[in-house]
């Protein structure tokens, strides 16, 4: 009896070894972890950094972002004119565009795909729905793009425009709340692509993976040595990703793993560590309507006695910042006073404040969202960095929901919340108007309330200047303005992503020290080689 | 018999009286907490119009009692639990996907705790004070103090990532046409893909024996406390004494009325692995139910949340049903005096 058992449990374990033997992955195949699943693959409904690194490889766009930096190159237009009014853009197709399908891309599919972004009004819609006045197709390859007034960023808003297959999206259509046109195919896209990128989807299970293989029509060259499939899996936690590295079953680890996690993957044999920095700062965000950080003395005293060496300790290899704006994006100025520690003068700033001898009845809250990696540490060297000139600061956590909610209202948005926000486009104005435009309040992007009509008007301007050369004069004097007059933030680093990657395994611009400037492009898999 | 089937019915409509309380008690906190989940899920540059569609489609402007009947309706003529504001799909989907694998690896755990714990349990009691006992009964307390995550991580260093003998979790492709329970390595089975079957198998044994193993623990001490209170009893002296013999002695009149507390224990277990599976799910990258609760919990998602609730709330009805019913089985002492 026992015999026969053993003589089972021999089989059993021979199977599974010549089954694991046998689905051993070839060196065509790229694995990686994302810390979540896209949360569709709908270009008109995503928004966030996960989703995009996957659409980037499902669909076309009109202009591609160049690697150096991020200005617009010709994609699946060839060519483009702005009309003297500078509110008319005309874009020249490409010919021969083929979708995942087979059927032809056109303007009309262009014209859907803004229409149809427009009309949900969701991901990135903000850039377009209150601009464009109406989409014209003029010949099959030919699109004109009407805006109801200039936008100078428009060409680079374009990179969150991507284009969608009109014909499959209408084939697919459900019962929804866009009248004739149902769903929209929201459903449909949901898991599915309607795209003509250099990969198509294969497999997306939600909140667990996602796997794309090559398109063999794609219409541009498409290195031989591209990875064939690329398998993207859920995975935060740091114990199983070590091992999943260590023992090679991962090539590509998601690059907001903890510090300590960083360093043993680092550590590894074959394993390098890519940097990429985001669109994205890390801002102490100040309530500017709530005492006692409504008086701007007191803001620039926080600001001067910020420790942001300290900061830099905790965020190591995180290149510092003074103003509002990543500087690796068009419209960042750096001609502006900037703040320094300095205990002496922060002391100064606070004794012109109206708050001076009763800053022991106005404590401040210095809040950070629960989970969001070492901002904790961050929060409590801010503290400690305030108690040294005489402010009281209180640490307190919240869970983003809660975080979400207080920051609705003026009166429950904490004194001062640590957060990471970025720009949508490679460009100043894109995140100056997110962080401090009137018309942003009321969003976890904007604890400061700003509310502050000289700038609304300048960034109104700065946006409608179609002069590149104006138009970041325009956005230096506002981020002068901003830093100078208001101080309404305080600006620590460039949120910096750090992949680490199997270096024996594949090579990419990123690994080899040339980051895309905007983050999510990196990770197009067509630039990517798999080493033999 | 018809008292039992009685019985079973009565048990039947209690549970489904908790149910719809606990359904309505959830939806009205769920929108009685701080926080417009739909502004969460769309973002700040969705645009208010869109917003407010978004409400209204799910009922969230409407007042609690109004939102609830719309839910209930839903639910009772078409099965739909509402949609999902984390996975922008009908909940009902996320169930059919998540449910079945966290099922499995659950059935996988509870077989594990039934058989090593009354075991080892057993084993315990007939060798009572022995060096055997007392090594088991360590072990034990080392199960019950160790958590899961630690046995799990643990596991995988040890069996996976140096012996290699498992893979470092994941979970085999789910081949689509062969879905039929949702439950891999069960369809897999039935449909006769056996190497699918075995490499599934060995997917689920670390994170069913990680998941377990504290339970296993647990179960051994109770059954084993159970057997010595009935070893001591005069009836077992009675039947040594007649020279009933020991194997009969002991599965038939020592083993059975000792299952009592053991399957009570159990099935309180088994029912409470759902909810401890999180970590365990985390850990070994198991697309399971657990993940997707905390996932919907933590992101206010109303609808994925009652639907969360309603889940473990059956499994935890079903679940006291059957013991109930195995426990009057075992003990005609419960089973004749049942229901009046």
């Amino acid at each position: 009896m026992i015999k026969r058992w053993l003589l089972l449990f021999i089989v059993f374990g021979l199977v599974v070894s010549l089954v694991s033997v046998s689905s051993g992955a070839p060196r065509t195949v790229l694995r990686a972890t994302i810390t979540a699943t896209p949360e569709a693959l709908d270009p008109a409904v995503v928004i966030g950094e996960n989703d995009w690194k996957v659409l980037v490889n499902l669909y076309d766009l009109l202009v591609y972002p160049s690697f150096e930096n991020a200005s617009p190159q010709p994609c699946v237009a060839e060519r483009w004119e702005v009309a003297p009014d500078n509110k008319t853009w005309t874009f020249h197709l490409r010919r021969g565009i083929k979708f995942h399908d087979g059927s032809d891309l056109t303007a009309e599919d262009v014209k859907f795909s803004m229409d149809r972004m427009v009309t949900i009004g969701e991901g990135h819609s903000h850039l377009y729905r209150d601009r464009i006045e109406e989409t014209r197709v003029i010949d099959p390859y030919t699109v004109v793009f009407k805006l109801k007034q200039p936008f100078g960023p428009f060409l680079v808003t374009l990179y969150r425009l991507a284009i969608v297959n009109r014909k499959l999206v209408m084939a697919n259509l459900k019962q929804g709340r866009y009248g004739e046109y149902g769903d929209h195919a929201r459903d449909y896209l949901l898991t599915k692509d309607a795209g003509s990128g250099p990969y198509t989807i294969d497999v997306f299970k939600i909140r667990n993976v996602v796997e794309i293989v090559k398109n063999p029509n794609y219409w541009q060259d498409i290195p031989q040595n591209a990875p064939e499939r690329v398998v993207m899996t859920q995975l935060r936690e740091a114990a199983t990703t070590k091992m999943l590295m260590g023992s090679g079953e991962i090539d590509l680890a998601h690059g907001r793993q903890e510090l300590t996690t960083l360093k043993a993957l680092d550590a590894m044999h074959g394993v390098e560590v890519a940097a990429i920095p985001e669109m994205s700062l890390n801002f102490f965000m100040i309530n500017t309507k709530k005492p006692p950080v409504d008086d701007v003395h007191v803001r620039k005293a926080m600001a001067l006695a910020t420790d942001y060496e300290g900061m830099l300790r905790i965020y190591p290899d995180t290149p510092r910042v003074y103003g509002p704006v990543p500087p690796q994006i068009f419209g960042w100025a750096s001609d502006f006073r900037t703040y320094e520690r300095n205990l002496e003068e922060a002391r100064k700033e606070l004794r012109k404040s109206k708050y001076y001898g009763k800053f022991d009845k106005h404590p401040i809250d210095v809040s950070y969202i629960q989970g969001n990696g070492d901002t904790p540490k961050l929060c409590m060297l801010l503290a400690a960095n305030l108690a040294e000139i005489g402010l009281k600061g209180n640490i307190v956590e919240a869970p983003w929901v809660l975080f979400q909610n207080k920051a609705e209202s003026v009166e429950t948005s904490p004194h001062v919340t640590n957060l990471f926000c970025n720009a949508s486009y490679p460009e100043a104005g894109s995140i100056l108007e997110f962080k401090y435009a009137s018309w942003t309040v009321g969003g976890w992007n904007q604890n400061e309330w700003l509310q502050d009509p000289k700038f609304d008007r300048n960034i109104k301007d700065a946006l409608v200047t179609v002069d590149r050369k104006e138009r970041a004069a325009k956005y230096a004097a506002i981020q002068k303005y901003v830093v100078e007059d208001l101080c309404p933030s305080i600006f620590t680093f460039v949120s910096v992503v750090k992949p680490a990657y199997r270096a024996d395994r594949f090579s990419w611009p990123a690994g080899e020290g040339r980051p895309h400037a905007v983050a999510e492009f990196n990770f197009n898999m067509m630039y990517f080689k798999m080493l033999p | 018999m018809q008292n039992m089937a009685l019985f079973i019915l009565r048990r039947i409509g209690y549970g489904l009286l908790v149910l719809l309380s606990l359904s309505f008690v959830v939806l009205s906190f769920i929108r009685l907490i701080p926080g417009d989940p739909v502004r969460m899920s769309l973002g700040p540059t969705a645009s208010e119009k869109v917003v407010r569609e978004v409400r209204s489609e799910l009922y969230l402007d409407r007042p609690i009692p109004v939102q609830y009947f719309y839910w209930l309706r839903g639910v009772l003529r078409h099965g739909d639990f509402g949609k999902s504001l984390f996975t922008h799909r009908a909940v009902s989907k996320d169930i059919a996907e998540f449910l079945p694998r966290s099922m499995e690896l659950a059935a996988c755990s509870a077989l594990l705790i039934l058989v090593f714990g009354v075991l080892l349990g057993t084993l315990s009691a007939l060798f009572r004070d022995t060096w055997l006992d007392n090594l088991l009964r360590f072990f034990a307390y080392l199960g019950v103090v160790t958590p899961p995550y630690a046995i799990a991580i643990f596991f995988l260093l040890l069996f996976a990532f140096y012996w290699k003998f498992f893979p470092i979790g994941g979970m085999p492709a789910f081949p689509e046409e062969l879905r039929v329970t949702g439950m891999l390595t069960f369809d897999a089975l039935i449909e006769g893909r056996f190497p699918l079957f075995f490499d599934s198998l060995w997917h689920l044994i670390l994170p069913a024996v990680s998941l377990s193993l504290g339970s296993i623990a647990y179960q051994a001490r109770i059954h084993r406390s159970s057997m010595i209170d009935n070893i001591n009893k005069d009836y077992i002296s009675f039947a040594r004494v007649v020279g009933v013999r020991k194997t009969t002695l002991t599965l038939k009149h020592l083993m059975k009325p000792s299952f009592i507390p053991t399957l009570t224990i159990f099935g309180l277990q088994v029912a409470a692995l759902l909810g401890n599976a999180f970590l365990i799910e985390v850990i070994f990258r198991y697309p399971g139910f657990s993940r997707y609760s905390l996932q919907v919990i933590m992101t206010k998602d109303p609808y994925g949340i009652v639907a969360v609730t309603m889940v473990f709330g059956i499994v935890f009805a079903l679940v006291n049903i059957l013991l109930d019913v195995g426990v009057a089985w075992l003990d005609p002492r419960v089973r004749l005096q049942a229901p009046e």
